[in-house]
């Protein structure tokens, strides 16, 4: 298929900073090794202080998962597969829900993140509308977290109140930990140093977390696999978040001679 | 033929002056009855700041519904004012003396109402003051003029202010006159109201003047306003309400709900207060041939906005149509909006009698306003329930909670008992706009005819 | 306060009345000077040259398509001046301004334009690119556009030309009471004014008029669907459609404004053009130049923030990349200018003054409808589905050479020449409808001034 190839997100030149070289975050996400177990999921939502989601929140329509592994089934009985993508912010350079904001509680950081400040939102919910990729969150009620569960709080995460909304950060409070260690330790954060809780939890390693900037980084290195798209590319979002295309092997002989890398899992690769 | 009575000026004051002069039962029964819907109302907004907006229907994708929907209806049965008044006092037609005030007052109540849907529904209603105030309250932010959401209030607030002021200007004579006609308290309320209005030739001029010139300025604030509140969905990226037609359709959709609007208050007005000598059938055959035109104009901008929807053929758009016309329930409300918008009413409007029945006129212009409320909710909601395929969102078809409908019903009380409350204080049809079109009335002899005139300003 | 209809300027010394009015006009379409035959031979043979460039052009084949944009732009340009005029003599009758009266018959003329756009329309038709996987309004249907948008030209012509006949009638028959048999008499069908007729003639004319602005609108949607949006990967603004028909309407009554202005400086019809016609179309010729500009940014803004790749191809091909100083000619021209003359009431509420803004508006209009068909047509090669415009990747721009030159130059001198020879058929001012509006218009003495007093029969 002639389309255009997208290429991995371009950062801008770094500055000076006081915190050190200016980095922007991106991550890899391998959806051919992406068995779908959910650790992301968990790992997030323990890490980030996300309230349960039970019974009456799913049935509201209104769980919170800051990532979410969607499955998409593929073929007819008996040959039917399931296709896993998990979904999760993706701190887009073109973000449609930043300029819609009313009070600039969303906006786009110097290291490539989207930045949601909770103690500015009032609520309005227009972000929430503008993302095309349905990863950002209201809180409808306040959080409850009933005993023990108190105790398992991350102390380095807010715990957001009603009226607020929410989205994945790409663990700021870590990536914050980690500049506050090179000031004090004086070693340069290298690659790996720091991850987020989805990439760490992940046992495939399907989630890879890095620096674009870093030209050493895996991420970079992983930019040039040929199975690279973003999702939705015709919105111009820009997402830093690249993906990798499912492997089938599977595939007829012609099928994998069209589409190097072979069958897409879920609709919503490329185009 | 043409119905036009002989009002002599001392019969037109005693006639309009009489309910804001005497009070009778009924009008405490009804102060009763919506003081109760806006304590229900007013107890909800507090449970919604208390507990937060768990008890709405909203939910992941859906983060705008049945409130937005009431403010964009609100918003659009506001535009009824300026078309009426401003737009029929620049081109002189004379059918519009009676209208006028009941329809500016109709756009002052509406717009404030649909003010305070955005407001109670937002997370956090204390902090408002981030939102719609032009300061830097907390860390030198100022608020952010790349979205609509500011646009907004600015919008509404402009011509809130320009639709209160030009109901004062054209009240101020009227107001004179009320002095005139009472002692005590009302004597002294309406002598500071009226402003020290005499009638000398000069004030008239001013008053004339400045009528005419909020007129005209008025008129970009009318189209400008609606066009701003559709830039709240046009905006967004989602298929379904990114289409650059939304503008003019709202607007001509405000247009044709808010006349409705209109003739139905005018059905109303001229039956609680008597006053079928100043609102005769000649004035719902005009409003009736006015809404034929701009229902038209309204159906074409809809076609546009359906035809080139689904003319990109792009997979996500299509699927927002199919959600709006072949899944229930949306198909039952599509069904209703269509039927009730244009296809019932406007043949109706057709027939020369059918306008001239105030019945008539009335049950079809509030079919017009269900079916337009109908219309703004299949806008607005569908396309959040579909903005892309993911399979793990599982919204197709949103439930509103019975607190929105309270929220719904408080606002129709908060505007019913606005106008009340208004042509209880004020008087409803303006003296002297009524008796001006005493003062212009001719006949011209053609021939063996006689045929009515009016003396061209 | 001061008194403007009427608004007699005091080299205005002749007094309309019924009589003087039918013996007048009655005599015009006889009484041509010799700068009317001049003109109209001049015309007629830049016409026949433009149509043998036309012609030409058809049997030369489809490529370099780009150039076929030249020449529907002046076709569209026609459509939307002088075949939009009768739509608006149509609303002047809805709305029963006494201010339109003298208007009407020069906008209903202008019915003649469609002679010459529907064969240039029906020519272009064939010239589209295959329909094969490209986006369009006509889901596919059999020889789909150019049988349907070919019907509805066609249909828009004669509606235009039954509309400009059935107002004739009473003045053909006025015609041939005052002058004797002549082939226009002959086409008053017997007339005699009965009530009977017209009250047929009335309905009549309400009918086709509702008829004529529906399928204007309609044949609109399809014009710039099927002519420009088709053909432009990534383009699918619905409110391109208004936009094309609310500028026609600015257009429509630019270009009246024209004609009533040489009417009243060479066409003997100065006392029936007074300062009340132009100074009441001047009002709605500002509120359609505030609607252009409204139309133009609900096309302009809603991409704009909408940041697609497509949607920024878009602009870039449409306004801010090659055509830009088209863009910004047009839109000085059609709105800027217009609302900065025209809110200045020296200028408003004079003859001259909305006449100059007509002539801008009218240029603006002309760049404008190049612009769009222009551009359209230039990347009407590409495939639409899957977009393949890429932003900084636009095709060269084709300049209009000769042959095309030609077209727009005849096809406008065509308009001229049909135009002028109409008016030998029928005087360019409504007999009956002037007499009309003097009867029901009356001015008396009213205290110290005069009064136009205005009888409105139901």
């Amino acid at each position: 298929m002639a389309q255009t190839q997208q290429t991995a997100p371009t950062p801008p030149p770094s500055e000076q900073h006081p915190w050190g070289n200016l980095h922007q975050w991106g991550m890899v996400v391998d959806i051919d090794l992406c068995t779908g177990c959910q650790a992301c999921v968990v790992a997030c939502q323990a890490e980030n202080n996300i309230p349960l989601n039970d019974e009456p929140a799913y049935q509201q329509r209104r769980p919170k998962e800051w990532i979410r592994v969607e499955r998409y089934w593929e073929g007819e009985f008996p040959d039917v597969k399931a296709r896993f993508l998990p979904v999760l912010c993706q701190h887009c350079q073109n973000a449609p829900c930043e300029p819609v904001c009313p009070v600039y509680a969303t906006y786009h950081s110097a290291d490539g993140l989207n930045v949601q400040v909770y103690n500015r939102c009032v609520g309005t919910r227009y972000c929430g509308n503008n993302c095309p990729y349905n990863v950002r969150f209201f809180n409808f009620w306040e959080p409850e977290f009933p005993e023990p569960l108190g105790s398992q709080l991350n102390p380095d995460v807010t715990v957001r109140s009603k009226g607020i909304m929410e989205k994945c950060t790409f663990c700021i409070h870590r990536l914050n930990r980690a500049k506050r260690d090179e000031e004090r330790t004086g070693r340069a954060m290298r690659d790996g140093d720091v991850q987020t809780a989805c990439a760490q939890a992940c046992p495939t390693n399907a989630l890879i977390f890095g620096d674009w900037n870093d030209q050493n980084s895996r991420i970079n290195r992983l930019r040039n696999d040929p199975r690279h798209y973003t999702m939705l590319e015709t919105l111009g979002t820009e997402p830093v978040v690249v993906y990798l295309k499912k492997v089938d092997p599977n595939a007829l002989p012609e099928e994998l001679e069209e589409t190097r890398g072979g069958g897409q899992s879920g609709a919503l690769s490329g185009s | 033929m043409q119905e036009r009575y002989d009002l002599a000026p001392a019969e037109v004051n005693r006639d309009l002056l009489h309910f804001p002069l005497h009070t009778p039962l009924w009008f405490w029964l009804v102060i009763m009855v919506l003081g109760a819907i806006l304590g229900a109302g007013v107890l909800a907004v507090t449970a919604m700041i208390i507990v937060g907006l768990q008890p709405l229907g909203y939910n992941n994708t859906t983060y705008w519904a049945v409130l937005i929907t009431n403010f964009v209806f609100w918003v659009g049965i506001s535009h009824a004012g300026v078309m009426i008044s401003a737009i029929l006092r620049l081109s002189q037609a004379e059918w519009r003396r009676p209208v006028t005030r009941a329809a500016e007052g109709l756009t002052v109540f509406a717009l404030a109402t649909a003010a305070i849907f955005p407001l109670i529904h937002a997370g956090r209603q204390w902090r408002l003051v981030y939102w719609f105030m032009p300061y830097d309250f907390s860390r030198g932010i100022f608020p952010d003029v790349r979205s609509a959401l500011i646009w907004d209030p600015s919008a509404i607030f402009t011509y809130l202010t320009s639709s209160a002021l030009f109901v004062y200007v054209a009240l101020v004579p009227d107001l004179a006159v009320a002095r005139d006609s009472t002692t005590g308290w009302r004597n002294r309320f309406y002598s500071l109201t009226a402003l020290g209005f005499h009638g000398s030739a000069r004030q008239w001029r001013f008053q004339a003047i400045a009528g005419i010139l909020l007129s005209a300025l008025i008129l970009p604030v009318f189209v400008s306003v609606h066009t701003i509140v559709s830039f709240d969905f046009s905006m967004a990226l989602l298929p379904g309400w990114h289409t650059t037609v939304f503008g003019p359709y709202f607007v001509i959709g405000a247009v044709h709900s808010g006349v409705s609007a209109v003739a139905t208050l005018m059905a109303v007005l001229r039956r609680i207060f008597h006053l079928e000598r100043y609102i005769t059938p000649d004035h719902f055959d005009a409003l009736g041939r006015l809404l034929v035109v701009v229902a038209t104009a309204w159906l074409f901008f809809f076609m546009m906005d359906f035809y080139f929807g689904i003319f990109m053929q792009e997979a996500t758009e299509i699927a927002v149509w199919q959600l709006r016309i072949f899944q229930m329930p949306y198909t039952v409300l599509f069904i209703i909006f269509i039927l009730a918008s244009y296809v019932i009413p406007v043949p109706i409007w057709l027939f020369r009698k059918a306008r001239r029945s105030i019945a008539v006129m009335f049950w079809t212009s509030l079919l017009v306003n269900v079916g337009m409320w109908l219309e703004r909710y299949i806008l607005i909601v569908p396309p959040l329930s579909a903005k892309q395929p993911w399979t793990f969102t599982w919204n197709e078809v949103y439930h509103p909670q019975p607190i929105e409908w309270l929220l719904v019903l408080f606002s129709f009380a908060l505007v019913c008992s606005g106008i009340l409350l208004f042509s209880k204080i004020f008087p409803i049809i303006p003296l002297f706009d009524i008796k001006e079109g005493q003062i212009l009335k001719r006949t011209v002899r053609i021939g063996r005819a006689t045929v009515p005139a009016v003396i061209r300003e | 306060m001061a008194l403007h209809s009427g608004g007699a300027a005091p080299t205005d010394v002749v007094r309309v009345t019924p009589e003087y009015a039918a013996q007048d006009l009655s005599s015009r379409p006889s009484r041509s000077s010799g700068l009317f035959w001049i003109a109209l031979l001049i015309l007629a043979v830049v016409g026949v040259i433009g149509l043998v460039a036309l012609v030409r052009e058809g049997a030369a084949g489809p490529e370099p398509r780009a150039r076929w944009g030249y020449i529907v732009a002046i076709a569209a340009f026609i459509f939307s001046t002088f075949q939009a005029a009768p739509a608006l003599a149509f609303m002047t009758r809805l709305a029963k301004g006494f201010w339109g009266i003298s208007l009407r018959r020069a906008a209903e003329l202008g019915a003649v334009g469609g002679l010459v756009s529907t064969p240039i329309f029906l020519v272009a038709l064939r010239q589209l690119p295959t329909w094969e996987g490209r986006r369009s309004v006509w889901f596919g249907w059999p020889n789909a556009p150019q049988f349907y948008d070919g019907l509805f030209f066609i249909t828009l012509a004669v509606l235009g030309l039954a509309i400009l006949y059935v107002s004739c009638i009473p003045d053909f028959a006025a015609m041939r009471y005052l002058r004797g048999r002549g082939l226009g008499r002959a086409l008053s069908l017997g007339w005699t004014g009965t009530q009977k007729q017209w009250t047929v003639l009335s309905a009549g004319i309400v009918v086709l008029g509702g008829l004529y602005l529906m399928t204007y609108a309609v044949l609109t949607v399809f014009l710039v669907s099927d002519m420009a949006m088709s053909l432009v990967p990534g383009w699918g603004s619905s409110v391109f459609a208004p936009y094309h028909g609310v500028s026609s309407l600015q257009a429509g009554i630019a270009t009246t404004l024209l004609i009533a202005g040489v009417l009243r400086a060479s066409g003997g019809m100065r006392p029936y053009l007074r300062l009340d016609s132009f100074w009441s179309a001047a009002k709605p010729l500002l509120a359609t130049s505030l609607l252009f500009f409204y139309f133009t940014w609900m096309e302009l803004m809603i991409p704009w923030y909408g940041k697609t790749p497509r949607e920024q191809a878009m602009l870039e091909l449409m306004m801010f990349g090659p055509y830009m100083w088209m863009f910004i000619t047009a839109f000085v021209c059609c709105f800027v200018l217009p609302f900065l003359l025209l809110i200045w009431n020296p200028i408003r509420v004079s003859i001259r003054g909305p006449i100059f803004v007509a002539a801008i508006i009218a240029f603006g209009i002309f760049i404008d409808r190049m612009r769009i068909y222009a551009a359209s047509w230039l990347v009407s090669g590409l495939p639409p589905n899957p977009p393949e415009m890429e932003p900084g990747h636009l095709p060269p721009v084709y300049v209009p050479a000769l042959p095309e030159i030609l077209v727009i130059v005849g096809a406008l001198a065509a308009v001229g020449a049909l135009y002028l020879l109409a008016t030998r058929l029928v005087p360019a001012m409504s007999m009956w409808e002037t007499q009309y509006g003097l009867l029901l218009k009356v001015e008396e003495p009213f205290m110290r001034t005069e009064i136009a007093v205005v009888a409105k029969p139901r």
